[in-house]
Protein backbone atom coordinates (compact mmCIF):
# COMPACT_ATOMS: atom_id res chain seq x y z
CA UNK A 1 0.00 0.00 0.00
CA UNK A 2 1.65 3.26 -1.06
CA UNK A 3 1.14 6.79 0.19
CA UNK A 4 -0.29 7.61 -3.23
CA UNK A 5 -2.85 4.83 -2.94
CA UNK A 6 -3.82 5.92 0.56
CA UNK A 7 -4.35 9.49 -0.55
CA UNK A 8 -6.48 8.34 -3.49
CA UNK A 9 -8.42 5.99 -1.22
CA UNK A 10 -9.28 8.80 1.19
CA UNK A 11 -10.51 10.91 -1.71
CA UNK A 12 -12.72 8.13 -3.07
CA UNK A 13 -14.20 7.41 0.37
CA UNK A 14 -14.81 11.03 1.25
CA UNK A 15 -15.87 12.48 -2.11
CA UNK A 16 -17.27 9.71 -4.29
CA UNK A 17 -20.02 7.14 -3.98
CA UNK A 18 -18.25 4.62 -1.75
CA UNK A 19 -20.54 3.86 1.18
CA UNK A 20 -18.18 1.84 3.38
CA UNK A 21 -15.13 2.54 5.55
CA UNK A 22 -11.70 3.16 3.98
CA UNK A 23 -10.31 -0.24 5.03
CA UNK A 24 -12.89 -1.99 2.85
CA UNK A 25 -11.68 -0.10 -0.22
CA UNK A 26 -8.82 -2.37 -1.21
CA UNK A 27 -6.39 -1.62 -4.04
CA UNK A 28 -8.28 -4.17 -6.16
CA UNK A 29 -11.86 -3.04 -5.44
CA UNK A 30 -13.60 -2.51 -8.83
CA UNK A 31 -14.47 1.19 -8.71
CA UNK A 32 -16.21 1.42 -12.08
CA UNK A 33 -17.99 -1.93 -12.12
CA UNK A 34 -19.30 -1.36 -8.57
CA UNK A 35 -20.64 2.08 -9.56
CA UNK A 36 -18.35 4.00 -7.18
CA UNK A 37 -16.86 6.01 -10.04
CA UNK A 38 -19.11 7.31 -12.82
CA UNK A 39 -18.15 9.49 -15.76
CA UNK A 40 -18.32 12.67 -13.69
CA UNK A 41 -16.43 10.93 -10.91
CA UNK A 42 -13.51 10.50 -13.28
CA UNK A 43 -13.44 14.28 -13.73
CA UNK A 44 -13.33 14.67 -9.96
CA UNK A 45 -10.47 12.19 -9.66
CA UNK A 46 -8.53 13.93 -12.44
CA UNK A 47 -8.95 17.30 -10.75
CA UNK A 48 -7.88 15.83 -7.43
CA UNK A 49 -4.82 14.10 -8.90
CA UNK A 50 -3.71 17.23 -10.73
CA UNK A 51 -4.16 19.39 -7.65
CA UNK A 52 -2.83 16.95 -5.06
CA UNK A 53 0.15 15.48 -6.93
CA UNK A 54 0.95 18.27 -9.39
CA UNK A 55 0.85 15.96 -12.42
CA UNK A 56 -1.26 16.22 -15.55
CA UNK A 57 -3.62 13.51 -16.76
CA UNK A 58 -3.82 13.74 -20.53
CA UNK A 59 -6.96 13.25 -22.62
CA UNK A 60 -5.57 10.00 -23.95
CA UNK A 61 -5.20 8.64 -20.42
CA UNK A 62 -8.93 9.01 -19.64
CA UNK A 63 -9.47 5.32 -20.26
CA UNK A 64 -11.25 2.91 -17.89
CA UNK A 65 -8.18 0.80 -17.08
CA UNK A 66 -6.54 3.74 -15.30
CA UNK A 67 -9.60 4.36 -13.14
CA UNK A 68 -10.83 0.82 -12.57
CA UNK A 69 -9.20 0.40 -9.12
CA UNK A 70 -7.31 2.46 -6.56
CA UNK A 71 -4.26 0.33 -7.37
CA UNK A 72 -4.43 1.11 -11.09
CA UNK A 73 -4.85 4.78 -10.40
CA UNK A 74 -1.94 4.81 -7.96
CA UNK A 75 0.25 3.09 -10.56
CA UNK A 76 -0.58 5.82 -13.09
CA UNK A 77 0.10 8.61 -10.60
CA UNK A 78 3.33 7.04 -9.29
CA UNK A 79 4.62 6.63 -12.85
CA UNK A 80 3.92 10.29 -13.50
CA UNK A 81 5.62 11.32 -10.27
CA UNK A 82 8.67 9.26 -11.16
CA UNK A 83 8.86 10.92 -14.58
CA UNK A 84 8.49 14.29 -12.92
CA UNK A 85 11.37 13.56 -10.53
CA UNK A 86 13.58 12.01 -13.20
CA UNK A 87 12.60 13.43 -16.59
CA UNK A 88 13.81 11.30 -19.51
CA UNK A 89 16.93 12.56 -21.25
CA UNK A 90 16.44 13.70 -24.82
CA UNK B 1 -3.27 36.16 -17.16
CA UNK B 2 -2.66 38.28 -20.23
CA UNK B 3 -5.37 38.57 -22.83
CA UNK B 4 -3.80 41.49 -24.65
CA UNK B 5 -3.87 40.93 -28.40
CA UNK B 6 -0.82 41.42 -30.55
CA UNK B 7 -0.99 43.74 -33.54
CA UNK B 8 -0.99 40.67 -35.74
CA UNK B 9 -3.95 39.16 -33.88
CA UNK B 10 -5.91 42.42 -34.06
CA UNK B 11 -5.29 42.61 -37.78
CA UNK B 12 -6.42 39.01 -38.16
CA UNK B 13 -9.62 39.78 -36.23
CA UNK B 14 -10.38 42.69 -38.57
CA UNK B 15 -9.75 40.45 -41.57
CA UNK B 16 -12.14 37.81 -40.20
CA UNK B 17 -14.86 40.40 -39.56
CA UNK B 18 -14.47 41.78 -43.08
CA UNK B 19 -14.58 38.31 -44.62
CA UNK B 20 -17.67 37.31 -42.62
CA UNK B 21 -19.57 40.49 -43.43
CA UNK B 22 -18.82 40.27 -47.12
CA UNK B 23 -19.15 36.56 -47.76
CA UNK B 24 -21.44 34.88 -45.21
CA UNK B 25 -24.62 36.95 -44.96
CA UNK B 26 -26.25 36.27 -48.30
CA UNK B 27 -30.04 35.93 -47.87
CA UNK B 28 -29.88 34.74 -44.25
CA UNK B 29 -33.58 35.52 -43.75
CA UNK B 30 -34.58 33.53 -46.81
CA UNK B 31 -32.33 30.59 -46.03
CA UNK B 32 -33.62 30.52 -42.46
CA UNK B 33 -37.20 30.40 -43.76
CA UNK B 34 -36.34 27.60 -46.17
CA UNK B 35 -34.09 25.71 -43.73
CA UNK B 36 -31.31 25.83 -46.30
CA UNK B 37 -27.70 24.92 -45.52
CA UNK B 38 -25.25 27.51 -46.95
CA UNK B 39 -23.00 25.17 -48.93
CA UNK B 40 -21.22 28.02 -50.71
CA UNK B 41 -20.53 29.85 -47.45
CA UNK B 42 -19.15 26.60 -46.02
CA UNK B 43 -16.65 26.40 -48.88
CA UNK B 44 -15.70 30.05 -48.44
CA UNK B 45 -15.06 29.46 -44.74
CA UNK B 46 -12.83 26.51 -45.59
CA UNK B 47 -10.88 28.56 -48.12
CA UNK B 48 -10.45 31.22 -45.44
CA UNK B 49 -9.17 28.62 -42.99
CA UNK B 50 -11.99 28.40 -40.44
CA UNK B 51 -12.46 24.62 -40.56
CA UNK B 52 -8.75 24.10 -40.01
CA UNK B 53 -8.22 26.59 -37.19
CA UNK B 54 -6.95 24.09 -34.56
CA UNK B 55 -5.29 21.73 -37.05
CA UNK B 56 -1.51 21.80 -37.59
CA UNK B 57 -0.37 23.07 -40.98
CA UNK B 58 1.05 19.68 -41.91
CA UNK B 59 -2.55 18.39 -42.15
CA UNK B 60 -3.84 21.43 -44.03
CA UNK B 61 -4.91 23.57 -41.06
CA UNK B 62 -4.03 26.99 -39.70
CA UNK B 63 -2.33 25.77 -36.52
CA UNK B 64 -3.94 28.57 -34.54
CA UNK B 65 -3.46 28.84 -30.77
CA UNK B 66 -6.51 28.57 -28.46
CA UNK B 67 -6.64 32.33 -27.82
CA UNK B 68 -6.40 33.05 -31.53
CA UNK B 69 -9.18 30.53 -32.16
CA UNK B 70 -11.39 32.32 -29.62
CA UNK B 71 -10.62 35.64 -31.26
CA UNK B 72 -11.34 34.32 -34.75
CA UNK B 73 -14.65 32.72 -33.75
CA UNK B 74 -15.73 35.85 -31.91
CA UNK B 75 -14.92 37.92 -34.98
CA UNK B 76 -16.80 35.43 -37.15
CA UNK B 77 -19.89 35.85 -34.94
CA UNK B 78 -19.59 39.63 -35.13
CA UNK B 79 -19.45 39.67 -38.90
CA UNK B 80 -21.69 36.70 -39.73
CA UNK B 81 -25.39 36.82 -38.88
CA UNK B 82 -26.07 33.18 -39.78
CA UNK B 83 -25.98 31.44 -36.39
CA UNK B 84 -26.86 28.13 -38.06
CA UNK B 85 -23.70 28.24 -40.16
CA UNK B 86 -21.65 29.16 -37.09
CA UNK B 87 -23.16 26.26 -35.15
CA UNK B 88 -22.46 23.91 -38.03
CA UNK B 89 -18.81 25.00 -38.15
CA UNK B 90 -18.45 24.50 -34.41
CA UNK B 91 -20.00 21.03 -34.52
CA UNK B 92 -17.60 20.12 -37.32
CA UNK B 93 -14.57 21.47 -35.47
CA UNK B 94 -15.07 20.19 -31.95
CA UNK B 95 -16.99 16.98 -32.46
CA UNK B 96 -15.13 15.61 -35.46
CA UNK B 97 -11.92 17.46 -36.31
CA UNK B 98 -10.52 17.63 -32.77
CA UNK B 99 -11.27 13.97 -31.88
CA UNK B 100 -9.46 12.82 -35.04
CA UNK B 101 -6.60 15.19 -34.32
CA UNK B 102 -6.25 14.02 -30.70
CA UNK B 103 -7.03 10.31 -31.01
CA UNK B 104 -6.57 9.41 -34.66
CA UNK B 105 -3.79 7.22 -35.99
CA UNK B 106 -1.43 8.81 -38.47
CA UNK B 107 -3.31 7.06 -41.27
CA UNK B 108 -6.64 8.39 -40.00
CA UNK B 109 -5.26 11.92 -39.75
CA UNK B 110 -3.88 11.74 -43.27
CA UNK B 111 -7.13 10.30 -44.61
CA UNK B 112 -9.58 12.77 -43.04
CA UNK B 113 -7.99 15.99 -41.78
CA UNK B 114 -6.99 17.59 -45.11
CA UNK B 115 -10.54 17.17 -46.45
CA UNK B 116 -12.10 18.34 -43.20
CA UNK B 117 -9.93 21.47 -43.40
CA UNK B 118 -10.39 22.30 -47.08
CA UNK B 119 -14.18 21.99 -47.01
CA UNK B 120 -14.60 18.88 -49.13
CA UNK B 121 -15.60 16.86 -46.04
CA UNK B 122 -18.18 17.85 -43.45
CA UNK B 123 -17.77 16.25 -40.04
CA UNK B 124 -20.25 15.27 -37.40
CA UNK B 125 -20.43 13.41 -34.10
CA UNK B 126 -23.14 10.89 -33.28
CA UNK B 127 -23.61 10.41 -29.56
CA UNK B 128 -27.15 11.38 -28.52
CA UNK B 129 -29.88 8.75 -28.78
CA UNK B 130 -33.65 8.86 -28.30
CA UNK B 131 -33.26 7.53 -24.74
CA UNK B 132 -29.88 9.00 -23.80
CA UNK B 133 -29.51 12.77 -23.85
CA UNK B 134 -28.06 14.36 -20.72
CA UNK B 135 -27.19 10.85 -19.53
CA UNK B 136 -25.12 10.54 -22.68
CA UNK B 137 -23.19 7.44 -21.67
CA UNK B 138 -26.38 5.40 -21.27
CA UNK B 139 -26.50 4.84 -25.02
CA UNK B 140 -27.84 1.66 -26.59
CA UNK B 141 -25.98 1.54 -29.91
CA UNK B 142 -23.70 -1.50 -29.98
CA UNK B 143 -20.55 -2.44 -31.83
CA UNK B 144 -20.13 -6.21 -31.94
CA UNK B 145 -16.96 -7.93 -33.15
CA UNK B 146 -17.39 -9.30 -36.67
CA UNK B 147 -14.82 -10.57 -39.13
CA UNK B 148 -11.86 -8.74 -37.63
CA UNK B 149 -13.86 -5.52 -37.37
CA UNK B 150 -17.17 -4.46 -35.86
CA UNK B 151 -20.86 -4.37 -36.76
CA UNK B 152 -22.74 -1.29 -35.56
CA UNK B 153 -26.43 -1.42 -34.70
CA UNK B 154 -28.58 1.32 -33.21
CA UNK B 155 -30.02 4.78 -33.74
CA UNK B 156 -28.97 8.35 -32.98
CA UNK B 157 -30.90 11.60 -32.94
CA UNK B 158 -30.32 15.39 -32.92
CA UNK B 159 -27.26 14.87 -35.11
CA UNK B 160 -26.07 18.26 -36.33
CA UNK B 161 -24.76 18.37 -39.92
CA UNK B 162 -25.91 14.78 -40.56
CA UNK B 163 -27.65 15.52 -43.86
CA UNK B 164 -24.53 17.12 -45.35
CA UNK B 165 -21.84 15.17 -43.49
CA UNK B 166 -19.33 12.79 -45.00
CA UNK B 167 -17.48 11.69 -41.84
CA UNK B 168 -19.26 10.57 -38.66
CA UNK B 169 -17.61 10.01 -35.28
CA UNK B 170 -20.01 7.40 -33.91
CA UNK B 171 -20.08 6.26 -30.30
CA UNK B 172 -21.16 2.69 -29.62
CA UNK B 173 -20.81 0.22 -26.83
CA UNK B 174 -18.31 -2.59 -27.27
CA UNK B 175 -19.03 -3.76 -23.70
CA UNK B 176 -22.58 -2.74 -22.68
CA UNK B 177 -22.27 -4.13 -19.14
CA UNK B 178 -19.58 -1.55 -18.36
CA UNK B 179 -21.66 1.47 -19.45
CA UNK B 180 -19.36 4.48 -19.98
CA UNK B 181 -16.28 2.31 -19.54
CA UNK B 182 -17.38 0.08 -22.41
CA UNK B 183 -17.74 2.79 -25.04
CA UNK B 184 -15.71 3.03 -28.22
CA UNK B 185 -15.60 5.60 -31.01
CA UNK B 186 -15.72 4.72 -34.71
CA UNK B 187 -15.18 6.62 -37.93
CA UNK B 188 -18.12 6.00 -40.25
CA UNK B 189 -18.20 7.29 -43.80
CA UNK B 190 -21.16 8.50 -45.81
CA UNK B 191 -21.05 5.64 -48.26
CA UNK B 192 -20.88 2.85 -45.70
CA UNK B 193 -23.53 0.20 -46.21
CA UNK B 194 -25.99 0.15 -43.33
CA UNK B 195 -25.94 3.89 -42.63
CA UNK B 196 -29.35 5.57 -42.67
CA UNK B 197 -29.64 9.38 -42.55
CA UNK B 198 -33.13 10.63 -41.71
CA UNK B 199 -34.92 13.67 -43.06
CA UNK B 200 -33.89 16.99 -41.48
CA UNK B 201 -35.75 17.61 -38.21
CA UNK B 202 -37.88 20.76 -38.05
CA UNK B 203 -36.71 22.99 -35.22
CA UNK B 204 -37.24 26.36 -33.54
CA UNK B 205 -33.95 28.00 -34.54
CA UNK B 206 -30.57 27.35 -36.17
CA UNK B 207 -32.59 26.42 -39.22
CA UNK B 208 -29.77 26.82 -41.72
CA UNK B 209 -27.96 23.83 -40.26
CA UNK B 210 -29.60 20.45 -40.80
CA UNK B 211 -30.17 18.09 -37.90
CA UNK B 212 -31.28 14.50 -38.44
CA UNK B 213 -31.66 11.05 -37.01
CA UNK B 214 -29.12 8.37 -37.92
CA UNK B 215 -29.54 4.61 -38.05
CA UNK B 216 -26.96 1.82 -38.20
CA UNK B 217 -28.19 -1.47 -39.58
CA UNK B 218 -25.41 -4.03 -39.31
CA UNK B 219 -23.00 -1.36 -40.49
CA UNK B 220 -19.66 -3.12 -40.80
CA UNK B 221 -16.46 -1.20 -40.16
CA UNK B 222 -12.89 -2.47 -40.21
CA UNK B 223 -10.89 -2.23 -37.00
CA UNK B 224 -8.86 0.53 -38.69
CA UNK B 225 -11.95 2.72 -38.27
CA UNK B 226 -11.76 2.54 -34.50
CA UNK B 227 -10.90 6.02 -33.18
CA UNK B 228 -8.68 5.46 -30.17
CA UNK B 229 -8.52 2.10 -28.49
CA UNK B 230 -11.51 -0.14 -27.66
CA UNK B 231 -13.04 1.30 -24.49
CA UNK B 232 -11.62 4.78 -24.97
CA UNK B 233 -14.92 6.24 -26.21
CA UNK B 234 -15.36 8.16 -22.98
CA UNK B 235 -11.95 9.79 -23.40
CA UNK B 236 -12.78 10.74 -27.00
CA UNK B 237 -16.17 12.14 -26.02
CA UNK B 238 -15.07 14.08 -22.93
CA UNK B 239 -12.11 15.58 -24.78
CA UNK B 240 -14.38 16.63 -27.60
CA UNK B 241 -16.94 18.09 -25.16
CA UNK B 242 -14.27 19.98 -23.27
CA UNK B 243 -13.08 21.70 -26.44
CA UNK B 244 -16.64 22.25 -27.60
CA UNK B 245 -17.78 23.83 -24.35
CA UNK B 246 -14.74 26.07 -24.39
CA UNK B 247 -15.39 27.52 -27.82
CA UNK B 248 -18.87 26.74 -29.15
CA UNK B 249 -20.24 30.06 -27.95
CA UNK B 250 -17.23 32.22 -28.85
CA UNK B 251 -19.18 33.41 -31.88
CA UNK B 252 -22.07 34.37 -29.59
CA UNK B 253 -19.78 36.98 -28.04
CA UNK B 254 -19.52 38.58 -31.48
CA UNK B 255 -23.29 38.32 -31.92
CA UNK B 256 -23.86 39.97 -28.54
CA UNK B 257 -21.46 42.78 -29.48
CA UNK B 258 -23.42 43.33 -32.68
CA UNK B 259 -26.74 43.30 -30.79
CA UNK B 260 -25.41 45.81 -28.27
CA UNK B 261 -24.24 48.22 -30.99
CA UNK B 262 -27.62 48.00 -32.70
CA UNK B 263 -29.39 48.68 -29.42
CA UNK B 264 -27.22 51.68 -28.56
CA UNK B 265 -27.84 53.16 -32.00
CA UNK B 266 -31.56 52.49 -31.68
CA UNK B 267 -31.78 53.96 -28.18
CA UNK B 268 -30.03 57.12 -29.36
CA UNK B 269 -32.14 57.72 -32.47
CA UNK B 270 -35.60 56.33 -31.76
CA UNK B 271 -37.67 59.08 -30.14
CA UNK B 272 -40.79 58.65 -28.05
CA UNK B 273 -42.45 61.20 -25.77
CA UNK B 274 -40.15 63.84 -27.30
CA UNK B 275 -36.79 62.30 -26.49
CA UNK B 276 -34.54 59.37 -27.45
CA UNK B 277 -35.72 56.18 -25.78
CA UNK B 278 -32.21 55.74 -24.33
CA UNK B 279 -32.99 58.64 -22.01
CA UNK B 280 -35.56 56.47 -20.27
CA UNK B 281 -33.86 54.52 -17.50
CA UNK B 282 -35.89 51.38 -18.21
CA UNK B 283 -34.37 51.23 -21.69
CA UNK B 284 -30.88 52.43 -20.71
CA UNK B 285 -30.67 49.88 -17.91
CA UNK B 286 -31.48 47.08 -20.31
CA UNK B 287 -28.69 48.20 -22.65
CA UNK B 288 -26.27 48.55 -19.74
CA UNK B 289 -27.10 45.02 -18.61
CA UNK B 290 -26.35 43.81 -22.14
CA UNK B 291 -22.95 45.52 -21.95
CA UNK B 292 -22.11 43.99 -18.56
CA UNK B 293 -23.21 40.57 -19.76
CA UNK B 294 -21.08 40.88 -22.90
CA UNK B 295 -17.93 41.90 -21.05
CA UNK B 296 -18.22 39.28 -18.29
CA UNK B 297 -19.00 36.54 -20.80
CA UNK B 298 -16.05 37.63 -22.94
CA UNK B 299 -13.73 37.37 -19.94
CA UNK B 300 -14.88 33.81 -19.24
CA UNK B 301 -14.25 32.88 -22.87
CA UNK B 302 -10.77 34.39 -22.89
CA UNK B 303 -9.99 32.82 -19.54
CA UNK B 304 -10.82 29.29 -20.67
CA UNK B 305 -8.91 29.88 -23.92
CA UNK B 306 -5.94 31.10 -21.89
CA UNK B 307 -6.13 27.98 -19.71
CA UNK B 308 -5.91 25.90 -22.90
CA UNK B 309 -3.14 28.09 -24.25
CA UNK B 310 -1.13 27.42 -21.08
CA UNK B 311 -2.01 23.68 -20.96
CA UNK B 312 -4.02 23.84 -17.76
CA UNK B 313 -7.11 21.76 -16.90
CA UNK B 314 -10.34 23.21 -18.29
CA UNK B 315 -13.16 20.77 -17.44
CA UNK B 316 -14.88 23.02 -14.89
CA UNK B 317 -14.00 26.28 -16.62
CA UNK B 318 -15.31 25.10 -19.98
CA UNK B 319 -18.58 24.09 -18.29
CA UNK B 320 -18.82 27.52 -16.66
CA UNK B 321 -18.10 29.24 -19.97
CA UNK B 322 -20.71 27.17 -21.81
CA UNK B 323 -23.27 27.79 -19.07
CA UNK B 324 -22.71 31.51 -18.72
CA UNK B 325 -22.26 32.40 -22.38
CA UNK B 326 -25.39 30.50 -23.41
CA UNK B 327 -27.53 32.15 -20.74
CA UNK B 328 -26.11 35.58 -21.63
CA UNK B 329 -26.68 35.02 -25.35
CA UNK B 330 -30.35 34.21 -24.84
CA UNK B 331 -30.96 37.14 -22.49
CA UNK B 332 -29.08 39.55 -24.74
CA UNK B 333 -31.11 38.37 -27.73
CA UNK B 334 -34.36 38.89 -25.81
CA UNK B 335 -33.27 42.35 -24.64
CA UNK B 336 -32.23 43.39 -28.14
CA UNK B 337 -35.65 42.42 -29.45
CA UNK B 338 -37.38 44.30 -26.61
CA UNK B 339 -35.37 47.49 -27.15
CA UNK B 340 -36.51 47.44 -30.79
CA UNK B 341 -40.16 46.93 -29.78
CA UNK B 342 -42.51 45.88 -32.57
CA UNK B 343 -39.74 46.16 -35.15
CA UNK B 344 -37.69 43.64 -33.22
CA UNK B 345 -40.56 41.20 -33.59
CA UNK B 346 -40.47 41.40 -37.38
CA UNK B 347 -38.49 38.75 -39.23
CA UNK B 348 -36.88 41.24 -41.60
CA UNK B 349 -35.07 42.98 -38.73
CA UNK B 350 -33.29 39.72 -37.87
CA UNK B 351 -33.64 39.99 -34.10
CA UNK B 352 -36.42 37.46 -33.58
CA UNK B 353 -34.24 34.91 -35.39
CA UNK B 354 -31.42 35.46 -32.91
CA UNK B 355 -33.85 34.77 -30.06
CA UNK B 356 -34.87 31.49 -31.72
CA UNK B 357 -31.24 30.62 -32.44
CA UNK B 358 -30.02 31.41 -28.93
CA UNK B 359 -32.56 29.21 -27.13
CA UNK B 360 -30.74 26.14 -28.42
CA UNK B 361 -27.50 27.31 -26.82
CA UNK B 362 -28.85 26.38 -23.39
CA UNK B 363 -29.49 22.83 -24.62
CA UNK B 364 -26.81 21.67 -27.06
CA UNK B 365 -23.39 20.47 -25.91
CA UNK B 366 -24.88 19.71 -22.49
CA UNK B 367 -27.82 21.61 -21.03
CA UNK B 368 -27.34 24.42 -18.54
CA UNK B 369 -28.43 21.96 -15.87
CA UNK B 370 -25.67 19.52 -16.83
CA UNK B 371 -23.06 22.30 -16.86
CA UNK B 372 -24.11 23.20 -13.32
CA UNK B 373 -23.79 19.54 -12.33
CA UNK B 374 -20.22 19.46 -13.66
CA UNK B 375 -19.29 22.65 -11.83
CA UNK B 376 -20.89 21.34 -8.63
CA UNK B 377 -18.82 18.15 -8.86
CA UNK B 378 -15.75 20.32 -9.41
CA UNK B 379 -16.57 22.06 -6.17
CA UNK B 380 -16.74 18.71 -4.40
CA UNK B 381 -20.54 18.85 -3.98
Amino acid sequence: MTATADSLRRFVVEKLQFGGPAEELTDEFPLIDAGVVDSLGIFQIVMFVEREFGVEVSDEELVPEHFSTVGALATLVDAKLATKRHPPRV
Amino acid sequence: MDFAWSAEQRAYRDTVVGFAREELNDDVVGRDARGEFPAEAWKKCAAFGVQGLPVPKEYGGKGASPLTIALALEALGYGCRDNGLLFSLNAHLWSCVVPILRFGTEDQKQRYLPGLCDGTLVGVQAMTEPDSGSDAFALATTASPRGGGYALNGAKTFITNAAVASVFVVFASTDPARRFAGLSAFLVERGDRGLRVGEPLQKMGLRTVPMSELGFDDLEVASERLLGRPGSGMAVFTTSMDWERSFILASAIGSMQRQLERCVARARTREQFGQPIGKFQSVANKVVDMKVRLETARLLLYHVAWLRETAQPTAVDSAMAKLYLSECFLQSSLDALQVHGGYGYLTEHELEREVRDSVGARIYSGTSEIQRTIVARGLGL
